[in-house]
């Protein structure tokens, strides 16, 4: 009888954990910030109904703003039919409704997912990924996205954005504020609203700094699921491994275009020197590839 | 899937569930009247295949199930890896409760060797040219009639679920009816 190899397969425990303290931080800093708010009197009802516009349109029509900014156009069964069947076997194995499949026209190599909610989830791949990619490293990288939209990682990294933005929206708006607020309360109006400035930039910095953390656990998961979907992390590892290479060789300019667009992307299209680890969205790939190796060894136990 | 495996990024895929296989055999009577078709005498597991050496070693357990099943029940197996990575474990016989006997036990087998998560689908041939498709992840059975090019008679599929709905259990969400292109049954 062959043995049963559960060891590498279900969730690995010291993540969940590490995710899970992410967001209590996250969780305590919000409710900090909202208590400073509160303290320094910010006329409330428009600051929300503003805020509640943005959330709202940010998670509901962020999925197609992507899908339009960067180019990309939905391809039916019948024009990417091997594309669908691969999607089609790994949906069916992750128990998830058949996401719409979008290329966009790039010669870069990556992929990545919008869509808050499985049932309404989309997978971009650009051209590049298609052309340049072996089928079974095409699959592996299709693994990985079904994997974020099973764990409903846009809703989750989208929420968890959302006081950041906030935060961000302040501190852009701060001199609107500050005549708002100087017309309302007079001289007192004026120190409130400076503290309310440094709090929403201290916030929106910490913030940065852990959202980006909790992004790089999902992309391990994302990677786990991948290599539990597809029965072979070696596929996502030596995928992840092509992609970075031909990354390395696609112009500048593109991939500055890019750079935007990266939370959602499988690879981030920044080079490699350009950022500190703790602030991208995607652990480093000698990490990832590490995990992938660990998962391998695991499998064989 | 709950909240909290979603929230902390804990991929499950659910255990296959062989249990609702019979209802098939229950079933197939009225199947075989009412749609006016017959059991083709094929029908096959799909399976992922995986990247360790316990899943080669598995070969033998089921050409072991399946010769000592092959002296009560006449019914054949061999395997046939596709191109996207999946083996089809394909079972040939000429009476439909050997070969849903056949291909329980192996299923059966397969999730005891702890390979009941790369435990995809069971299909089974009708004809004229349409399959029933039992989905180990949602329990439920669905119908699938492919044509030329990757297009599905859904038409007929749906006509072919409501006959059924009262003899086993349908896949109610239709978005759930995955496509099995290419099948070599």
């Amino acid at each position: 009888m062959a043995k049963k190899t559960a060891a590498w397969y279900g969730h690995d425990f010291g993540l969940s954990f590490r995710m899970f303290i992410t967001m209590m931080l996250l969780a305590a800093l919000y409710l900090a910030f909202i208590v400073v708010l509160w303290d320094a009197g910010v006329a409330l009802p428009l600051l929300i109904l503003i805020i509640m516009a943005l959330a709202f349109s940010q998670y509901f029509f962020s999925d197609s703003l992507v899908l339009l900014t960067t180019g990309s156009r939905i391809v039916t069964p019948q024009q990417a039919p091997k594309l669908y069947a691969m999607v089609e076997r790994l949906a069916q194995l992750a128990d998830i409704p058949v996401p719409k499949i979008a290329v966009m026209p790039t010669r870069m190599p990556n992929a990545f997912t919008t869509g808050h909610s499985p049932k309404k989830a989309t997978i971009t791949v650009t051209q590049g990924l298609l052309d340049q990619l072996p089928e079974q490293e095409l699959e592996a990288v299709l693994a990985h996205e079904l994997t974020h939209i099973k764990n409903h990682d846009v809703a989750v990294i989208t929420i968890a954005s959302f006081f950041a933005m906030i935060a961000a929206f302040i501190v852009q708006q701060f001199f609107f504020f500050g005549f708002m607020a100087e017309e309302d309360r007079g001289r007192r109006g004026g120190q409130a609203i400076m503290v309310v400035w440094l709090v929403s930039v201290l916030v929106w910095a910490i913030s940065y700094v852990l959202i980006r953390t909790l992004s790089r656990y999902r992309e391990y998961a994302a990677d786990r699921g991948s290599a539990i979907l597809t029965g072979h992390p070696g596929y996502l590892a030596s995928a992840l491994q092509r992609i970075n290479a031909n990354m390395a060789r696609t112009p500048q300019r593109d991939l500055r275009q890019a750079e935007n667009f990266n939370a959602f992307f499988i690879f981030p299209a920044i080079r490699k020197d350009s950022l500190m680890e703790i602030f991208s969205t995607h652990p480093s790939l000698p990490h990832r590839i590490a995990y992938l190796q660990k998962m391998q060894e695991d499998m064989e136990k | 899937m709950g909240f909290f495996d979603a929230l902390f990024g804990r991929t499950k895929i659910p255990e296959g569930k062989t249990d609702q296989l019979f209802a098939l055999s229950t079933a197939l009577l009225d199947l075989e009247t009412r749609l006016d078709s017959t059991f083709a005498g094929q029908a096959a597991i799909i399976l992922r295949t995986v990247d360790n050496s316990g899943y080669e070693s598995l070969e033998k357990d089921v050409q072991q199930i399946l010769t000592l099943g092959g002296k009560d029940m006449p019914v054949t197996a061999h395997h046939v890896d596709d191109q996207q990575g999946y083996r089809w474990i394909v079972f040939e016989g000429k009476d439909p409760e050997d070969v849903i006997n056949a291909l329980h036990l192996t299923a059966d087998m397969l999730k005891q060797a702890g390979y009941g998560d790369s435990l995809l689908a069971a299909m089974f041939a009708f004809t004229p040219s349409w399959y029933l498709i039992y989905t180990y992840r949602r329990a439920a059975f669905y119908p699938f009639v492919p044509q030329l090019s990757h297009r599905r008679d859904q038409a007929r599929e749906f006509r072919i679920a409501q006959t059924l709905k009262p003899f086993m259990p349908i896949e109610k969400d239709p978005e759930r009816w995955y496509a099995l292109w290419d099948p070599p049954l």
